[in-house]
């Protein structure tokens, strides 16, 4: 076998690998765009078509009126943006300090915050529902946020630590020597050196506030605090599920995410690469 | 005796005085070394936030409910009186705990181990050039940016028995002949679903994987090949051993995440028909929220905790014997 023909197998395989997981995976969205454009009387047909006959893009407008869209997109920026904040607020001090202090109870520390990343909510969700209930906070932005904020601390404290540690402790103190003090040391030197790393949490708590499901399901009942995933959600919910609306609903709310996905892919992977890989 | 005793004396006071001498030395250590310093303060007064969230938020429930797991629970979960280990008896006596048990063990580690062989190959192809290398891997960021719900949701319209897009296509393609119910017969409703749940996981693992992949330096490669060794030579000896700790990690997150997973299920079929497709976590849920019964449920979530425990120390020992 020679070096030519040696490539083009290589070729050929990669080929029969990558060709089927990809069109597994684009499937069912574009399944999703094609039943998004179709009229109600074209979705309830068996054998289905493919095509819609007569692509109706006005469906792209009914579904604002049909469901609290607009209401929907603002409870979900306001849990997501809530959390981000909170989580970041929180998490960042406290990865400094196990980053860059040697303190007793350090190690005590981090294993409490790692052990919170095996339990699922579910395990703690009946209890923390009948806390909510007790504090009068069902049904409000600031229990979701909260909760949101503690399940998000392991896997933020763990990235950020893992950053802080890969920059040079020499740098700040250099700074310090200087005559900055501690906090502009961190604010001025260690937070700009880090930009990747924060960013790289503030995208991944975002986006897990964002699609998060179980826990808003069992806080939140009044439909004009649901998040997206709620609001979609409750289509299937309703006598008759309007497959053509929740599709059209559901490419809204996939787009932005999938656009800020592609333009942040290198961040997204270096920051899982600080973390994970090292 | 005396002579002895007199003897021995000035030894012995030395080494009392040695022995003080010790002594407070170390329990000036011992003061020195509880009093807080300054970079300590710092440091307690950085994590405190922190840890008064995580306690208050997981922690705290955590101990209630395994309180609330030995004692009987009303409608609305409020304690009614000691009930020893009588939830746990309901929960195992419940016909079908066995099912839903087996469920979750095929549901975690069939998920994992199909999850993780097509992750892993489709990484190693990911990591050659060729066309279209730079679309797939955009193509893969898709069920990962979409949420586990509309995924869900999307599957759930696909697999409908009537209208749904899979039964068009495998009649096209002439794979099957008649229209099949996917979701609502449990002999294929479950392999559906599991089928979900491999495609949403494929993104993350393959990422994972592909960054681990470019971690390992080129020239080691390259020195292999002017060596002479053969492409699944270099495979087997180099990239996988390599790509150990990487794989090691995947696995562990992969399995607490599927094993805790809920929307896939809680869309599609909502554990029925007939309660037959639940996983313990959706079971968990059903028996709180929809039949509210406290006990059980509460008692089921300790069970899930002391697996999640266990299996997290058979994974810290072998992380542990690994270090060795």
């Amino acid at each position: 076998m020679n070096l030519r023909t040696q490539k083009r197998v290589n070729k050929l395989l990669i080929y029969i690998v990558v060709i089927p997981v990809m069109l597994v995976i684009i499937f069912p969205f574009l399944v999703m765009i094609l039943t998004s454009l179709k009229a109600e009387t074209e979705i309830f047909v068996s054998p289905p078509t493919w095509i819609p006959k007569r692509p109706i893009f006005k469906n792209y407008l009914d579904i604002w009126r049909y469901v609290k869209l607009a209401q929907y997109f603002k409870n979900s920026s306001m849990y997501a943006i809530g959390t981000t904040v909170l989580t970041i607020l929180i998490a960042l001090p406290a990865a400094y300090a196990t980053a860059r202090i040697r303190f007793r109870g350090r190690m005590a520390f981090l294993f409490l915050i790692l052990v919170t990343q095996m339990f699922s909510p579910i395990v703690v969700i009946i209890s923390l529902y009948k806390m909510m209930a007790l504090y009068h906070s069902l049904n409000t932005y600031r229990s979701i946020i909260v909760t949101y904020a503690a399940f998000n601390q392991a896997f933020s404290i763990w990235l950020l630590t893992g950053y802080f540690s890969t920059i040079p402790r020499d740098i700040e103190e250099a700074a310090m020597i200087d005559g900055c003090s501690r906090l502009a040391a961190i604010f001025r030197v260690l937070v700009p050196l880090a930009k990747p790393g924060i960013v790289a949490t503030v995208i991944f708590v975002f986006i897990w506030a964002w699609n998060e499901f179980l826990i808003v399901l069992t806080f939140i009942s009044t439909d004009r605090l649901w998040p997206l995933t709620l609001g979609i959600y409750g289509f299937i919910g309703r006598d008759k599920v309007l497959w053509h609306y929740l599709m059209a609903v559901s490419f809204l709310t996939t787009i932005p995410v999938v656009v800020l996905f592609l333009l942040i892919e290198k961040e997204l992977v270096s920051g899982l690469t600080a973390g994970a890989i090292r | 005796m005396g002579s002895y005793f007199c003897n021995k004396s000035p030894f012995l006071s030395y080494q009392y005085f040695y022995y003080a001498m010790r002594v407070s030395e170390r329990g000036t250590a011992l003061v020195k070394s509880l009093r807080v310093s300054k970079q300590e303060k710092i440091a307690y007064l950085c994590i405190l936030p922190s840890l008064f969230i995580v306690v208050s938020i997981i922690f705290v429930p955590v101990l209630k409910t395994f309180i609330n797991a030995f004692f009987e629970l009303d409608r609305y979960g409020n304690m009614k009186g000691f009930a020893g280990f009588d939830n746990f008896i309901r929960l195992f006596r419940e016909d079908l705990f066995l099912r839903i048990f087996l469920n979750t063990l095929y549901w975690t580690f069939g998920m994992v181990a199909l999850t993780i062989i097509i992750s892993l190959v489709l990484a190693l192809a990911l990591n050659n050039n060729f066309f279209g290398r730079k679309f797939s891997r955009a193509v893969l960021l898709l069920p990962w940016a979409a949420s586990l719900m509309i995924s869900a949701l999307l599957w759930r319209w696909l697999f409908n028995g009537d209208y749904g897009m899979v039964n068009r296509l495998l009649q096209d393609l002439g794979i099957i002949d008649r229209t099949i119910h996917w979701l609502a017969e449990v002999r294929t409703s479950f392999p559906s679903m599991i089928f979900v749940g491999i495609i949403v996981s494929i993104p993350f693992d393959t990422i994972t994987f592909l960054a681990g992949l470019q971690a390992i330096p080129i020239e080691l490669y390259e020195a292999c090949r002017v060596d002479g060794a053969h492409r699944l030579q270099i495979l087997f000896k180099i990239t996988l051993p390599l790509l150990k700790p990487v794989f090691f990690i995947v696995t562990t997150l992969e399995i607490i995440y599927t094993f805790n997973s809920f929307p896939i299920i809680w869309i599609m079929t909502r554990g029925d028909p007939a309660d037959h497709t639940h996983i313990m976590i959706t079971y968990l849920y059903k028996k709180a929220f929809l039949y509210q019964d406290f006990g059980i449920a509460s008692a089921l979530s300790v069970f899930i905790f002391l697996l999640l425990l266990m299996f997290s120390i058979l994974y810290a020992r072998l992380l542990y014997r690994k270090g060795d």
